[in-house]
């Protein structure tokens, strides 16, 4: 079975955790500089001879070309963005590409509003879906009306958009404890957006087979 | 700052009737080939055809050839932008897996 | 009375770019209230998972005009109205290029405001797709409203009246900067203003190109964003090549906004100017290569995605360089804590919020579970409703003194910039951490996770809004019972200070002069004409100076009649107004089916054009170009031809939009008929013919105009219009043909595309043969001559740019 596959939230999770490190450190930086220099020279604490006011009334200012340090500063946040960006395209490619092994492929066609969901057996529910734990599910999204986008908020970066005329496809890995996720709609579709809301029933491997028997 | 002359000397009318007489020929030619089914590749033919066209009316009709570079950026650059617009457009497009259930 | 119908009919005619500057603004405040208002009711809605305070329909109305209007109808304008007030200022010009195209501006993006306002009083109500409008959510099979059709039709009128502005302000900027003010000089916030008006030069085609599909699709019946050829992802296309640009547009003004305010109040030039300019270039570039990361999970090729990705990364560095810009100008500085300058200040941490969430968007595996969701929202609320609108209120408050002579209480500008702070960071960080939750749904009882965080910012959004409630209080106040202010309240450098508050009609006492060394002289034209411009801007000339500065900070005056030599031309015009108001009613009276009030529009409309051409015939608005400028790099290069290449760019972009339009649902049609096969490429042909000799005609119009021979003058002119009027004869025949085969508008995709592409090409021949008409109108009645040649010129390059588009729309229909 799939016991042994990376599901794609774990990887949204390292990569979201990386940007936040990188934007943390730039953002802290950048705000202690500046936090520094919007206290350090204002009028009532800077010494006289620390500040050099070159500009007053009368003058136009002029093209200035000094950069300093700065450049050191941009260079390095592109290395660091270029690398962030960069180090995502494995995990792209790993969670855009079909899953490594598949369990189970489900339809699911988006309407105005709601979900219906086709399991390989030809068995059709709406908007409520049960599923086996821990098994590698692949979504193919395909929509009947207008532009919705599929999504299960529970699971990050779960969320596929479902656009009349073309078939797109997601795959995730259902949690090993049984419980119940979300489906919701991220692209306002029309005055029944907010109510199109289905569930997934995470259920037991057995209790699956047992629901995909009956009629 | 003296006003640049257009050099009319070098510009008789004689100019219009070359350029009008050259795209009268391209349309004939263009039409014909398609037509008779000679080009190698019609859409690279009929781009380039319109490209040549173009920049002859540009250059003589629309005087860009008497411009300085500043005026000439104008054409050039939204040109570019538009190629890019075009470009990714049709390759992100492409790539789209259709569904006609 | 008779002074109050004159003070109507001052602001209804005025073409001064001061008063329509603070007709913008005003107007824009007016939007944002309503936005603003919108934005409260459903933020009410929201602080409760199963509310029934609007209903559905209501909440998707309230949201759509909300983004639509704060973007569209007040961020953009009321940085606009204080650009219309102040670059010409910054330069040291009299007025804008085209003081009336700057009123039709102004009177176009009024009336299409109201027409989305309009929108909630028509059956079906207002808009209600989001503001993004997506297809196919956005045609009338899905969204029969009326009020829709109303929505695009601003656009499109928005769309134009943008356009014509970008002409405008480009030639002003190029062409109209007093003596010495050379491009290193210029500051920043008239630099913000040139580069936003070049993405939206580029930008706003394509949403006009959008909306004009949308309009025959709603109005008309064609399929371009219902059927899977066109439909969801053609309307992502140009919609986000529009949209992406559109961040920028409104974000550059305010970033020029705080940088010369800040380096006023630190009184240190701004850090690294040249490079932060070279960052804007940058950004201008790569807005344009950005757009598809608003389309990463709409299934489009993994590597242009990628590409996107990785440009969408990269221009987080120009905007890194600005920040440190910015934040470097306080080094060595002495900081004064004014009004303007704390919220100048507070804009940057803002900034630095939105910037460092932005790159998280570029990566695709993020964007998965960001898209659609609040995450997006709070992102670019922080950019917007942040950076954007705290730089927009700096600017205004900076701006005050001189717009009006009088001071804005400080003690209320700081109480509302408490609450600003407070109010905005408790009303979008919350939503961070909404990163689940959908965008646009008026209930989530399904997450009870989510109740408090929507409280909160609830809560915060109240807060926020009574920082506006004082804001509006400080400005009236201001305007009212305001300490007088003097001419340079702030100690502030730049041109604008240098004049009165508020700045007499033709805004300086003199010739503005920019010595070498950054130095500005107003002195009187004689001056100029006796020492020589160039000597006077070296400082090697003895001028007698009229705009030193007074210990006190006031510019001391000489009366204005010495000052220059002529009076600056202070022309009413009623037509611009009343055009945009016949274009408001015809498209008022267009969804509902009204034809004789659609008639009774376009007949106002109609008559103010012809009056605006007549007044033109009779030479009566003719404003000489000022003597003394800088005008690199187009250095003797008439205004007028500048401001038509800039405007064809625009066009050459409508066109491009529409034929990317018609690539891309050629090629993802399944099959597709050849033109060759289904049209009569001898009509077509016939066509090519005529076009191309319409051409030479006019070039042999021109050529006869500059040797002064008049008869052959007429002959070119009249052939000229006989070939345009042949041509729209042709190409009449040709469709009525074409549709009797039964290839009407609405049947298949071929022909919705030829009937739209040929259609959209033949309005433009057919503005070519009025203007041709009005070309020979003239010439009979007074020949053009070498001194007047030009405007046939002009014409000419008109012709030329539609027998570009001939070149190219011929064989994409009659032979591919």
């Amino acid at each position: 079975m799939a016991q042994q596959i990376t599901p794609p939230d774990e990887l949204w999770w390292l990569t979201f955790n990386q940007f936040l490190i990188g934007a943390l450190v730039l953002g802290t930086f950048v705000s202690i500089v500046f936090a520094y220099f919007a206290i350090r020279y204002w009028e009532k604490k800077v010494k006289p001879n620390e500040a050099e006011v070159v500009l007053g009334p009368g003058r136009v200012a002029p093209g200035t070309s000094k950069i300093g340090w700065t450049r050191y500063t941009l260079v390095v946040t592109g290395i660091i963005v270029t690398l962030l960006i960069l180090a995502t395209f494995p995990r792209t490619d790993y969670v855009e590409a079909s899953p490594p092994e598949t369990d189970l492929v489900i339809w699911v066609t988006a309407f105005q509003f709601g979900w219906e969901f086709e399991y390989p057996n030809g068995k059709k529910v709406v908007n409520t879906l049960v599923l086996p734990t821990d098994t590698v599910v692949e979504f193919k999204v395909v929509s009947r009306d207008v532009f919705h986008a599929f999504g299960i908020p529970e699971i990050k970066g779960a969320k596929i958009d479902a656009i009349p005329g073309i078939l797109n496809s997601l795959w995730v890995k259902t949690p090993s404890e049984p419980g119940e996720l979300n489906v919701v709609c991220y692209e306002l579709c029309g005055v029944g957006h907010s109510l199109m809301v289905g569930k997934i029933k995470v259920v037991p491997p057995d209790e699956f087979q047992a629901f995909l028997q009956s009629t | 700052m003296a006003r640049p002359q257009l050099k009319w000397a070098a510009n008789p009318p004689i100019a219009y009737f070359l350029a009008w007489a050259f795209l009268m020929f391209t349309a004939l030619v263009e039409v014909y080939f398609v037509a008779a089914g000679l080009t190698y590749n019609t859409l690279v033919f009929v781009t380039s055809v319109g490209i040549v066209q173009s920049s002859v009316i540009a250059l003589i009709f629309q005087h860009l050839r008497e411009e300085p570079q500043s005026v000439k950026a104008f054409p050039l650059g939204s040109l570019v932008m538009l190629i890019i617009l075009v470009s990714a457009a049709v390759t992100s497009v492409l790539a789209c897996t259709p569904y006609l259930g | 009375m008779s002074s109050l119908r004159s003070w109507i009919l001052r602001w209804l005619t005025t073409t001064n770019h001061k008063d329509i500057g603070i007709l913008y603004m005003v107007t824009a405040m007016y939007f944002f209230l309503v936005a603003g208002t919108l934005a409260l009711l459903f933020r009410v809605q929201l602080a409760m998972p199963e509310s029934n305070f609007l209903s559905g329909k209501a909440f998707n109305q309230a949201v759509t005009v909300h983004g639509l209007v704060m973007l569209l109808w007040f961020l953009s304008p009321i940085q606009f109205g204080l650009a219309n007030y102040f670059v010409p200022l910054q330069i040291g010009a009299r007025d804008l290029a085209f003081p009336r195209l700057n009123a039709l501006s102004y009177w176009l993006y009024l009336f299409s405001g109201l027409l989305l306002i309009v929108s909630f009083f028509v059956p079906g109500g207002a808009v209600d797709g989001g503001w993004t409008l997506y297809a196919p959510l956005n045609t009338a099979a899905f969204s029969p409203s009326k009020g829709f059709d109303l929505a695009v039709l601003a656009i499109v009128m928005l769309s134009a009246a943008i356009t014509l502005g970008t002409v405008n302000f480009m030639v002003t900027i190029a062409k109209m900067r007093a003596p010495g003010m050379t491009w290193d000089k210029v500051p920043m916030f008239t630099w913000s203003i040139l580069f936003t008006i070049l993405m939206m030069l580029l930008a706003f085609p394509a949403l006009a190109a959008a909306g004009l599909l949308l309009l025959l699709d709603r109005l008309l019946g064609t399929t371009f964003f219902l059927s899977v050829e066109g439909g969801a992802l053609l309307w992502d296309h140009l919609f986000w090549f529009f949209g992406h640009p559109e961040v920028y547009i409104l974000l550059f003004p305010s970033l020029g906004m705080l940088a010369d305010i800040i380096s006023s109040f630190t009184g240190r030039p701004l850090y690294a100017k040249r490079f932060v300019l070279v960052a804007f270039m940058a950004a201008t570039v790569l807005s344009y290569i950005v757009w598809v990361h608003h389309m990463f999970i709409t299934g489009t090729s993994l590597l242009v995605r990628k590409i996107f990705s990785v440009t969408t990364a990269l221009i987080s560095i120009p905007f890194e360089m600005a920040t440190l810009a910015l934040i470097l100008t306080l080094y060595k500085g002495r900081i004064r804590y004014t009004s303007p300058m704390l919220f100048a200040i507070v804009s940057i941490p803002l900034f630095i919020i939105g910037g460092a969430t932005g790159v998280f968007n570029a990566a695709i595996i993020l964007d998965r579970a960001f898209r659609g969701t609040y995450w997006v929202v709070a992102h670019f609320h922080y950019i917007m409703a942040g950076t954007a609108l705290f730089a927009v209120i700096a600017g205004l408050y900076y701006w005050f003194p001189k717009m009006t002579g009088r001071m804005i209480s400080e003690k209320l500008a700081k109480i509302q910039l408490i609450l600003a702070v407070i109010g905005i960071n408790l009303l979008y960080f919350p939503q961070f951490l909404l990163i689940d939750m959908p965008r646009r749904v008026f209930r989530y009882d399904y997450a009870p996770e989510w109740i408090t965080l929507n409280q909160l910012s609830t809560v915060g959004a109240f807060i926020f809004a009574a920082s506006f409630v004082v804001a509006l209080i400080a400005l009236i106040h201001g305007m009212l019972r305001g300490r007088p202010s003097g001419d340079n309240p702030w100690g502030a450098w730049g041109l604008e200070w240098l004049t009165r508050s508020p700045p007499p009609p033709h805004n300086f006492d003199g010739q503005p002069v920019v010595t070498r060394d950054g130095r500005i002289l107003i002195v009187p034209e004689k001056t100029l004409e006796e020492q020589g411009v160039d000597k006077v801007i070296s400082g090697e000339a003895k001028v007698s100076v009229t705009g030193v500065m007074t210990p006190n900070g006031t510019a001391g005056h000489q009366s204005p009649s010495h000052a220059h030599g002529h009076a600056h031309g202070h022309h009413g015009s009623m037509e611009p107004m009343m055009l945009a108001l016949g274009m408001f009613v015809a498209f008022v009276a267009m969804p509902l089916g009204n034809m004789a009030l659609m008639a009774l529009g376009a007949l106002v409309a109609f008559a103010s054009i012809a009056k605006w051409v007549l007044d033109e015939y009779r030479g009566r608005f003719s404003e000489p170009e000022p003597r003394y400028r800088e005008e690199f790099p187009f250095v003797g290069i008439d205004k007028f031809k500048v401001g038509l290449w800039t405007f064809i760019a625009g066009e050459g972009f409508l066109f491009g939009s529409l034929v990317g339009a018609y690539i891309f649902i050629r090629t993802r049609s399944p099959a597709w008929t050849p033109g060759i096969e289904l049209h009569d490429v001898a009509i077509g042909l016939f066509n090519t013919v005529v076009l191309f000799t319409a051409a030479l005609a006019m070039g042999l119009a021109y050529y006869n105009a500059r040797v002064g021979n008049v008869g052959l003058q007429r002959a070119s002119l009249a052939f000229a219009l006989a070939l345009g009027l042949l041509f729209m004869f042709t190409k009449a025949y040709e469709w009525s043909k074409f549709a009797a085969e039964g290839y009407g508008l609405t049947s298949t995709m071929e022909a919705q595309l030829y009937y739209t592409l040929t259609g959209a090409h033949a309005a433009h021949v057919l503005v070519g043969v009025l203007a041709s008409l009005y070309a020979l109108a003239r010439s009979l009645r007074r020949p053009y001559g070498p001194q007047d040649a030009r405007t046939l010129l002009y014409i000419g390059i008109y012709w030329g740019i539609v027998d570009i588009v001939w070149t190219f729309i011929f064989p994409m229909f009659y032979l591919i």
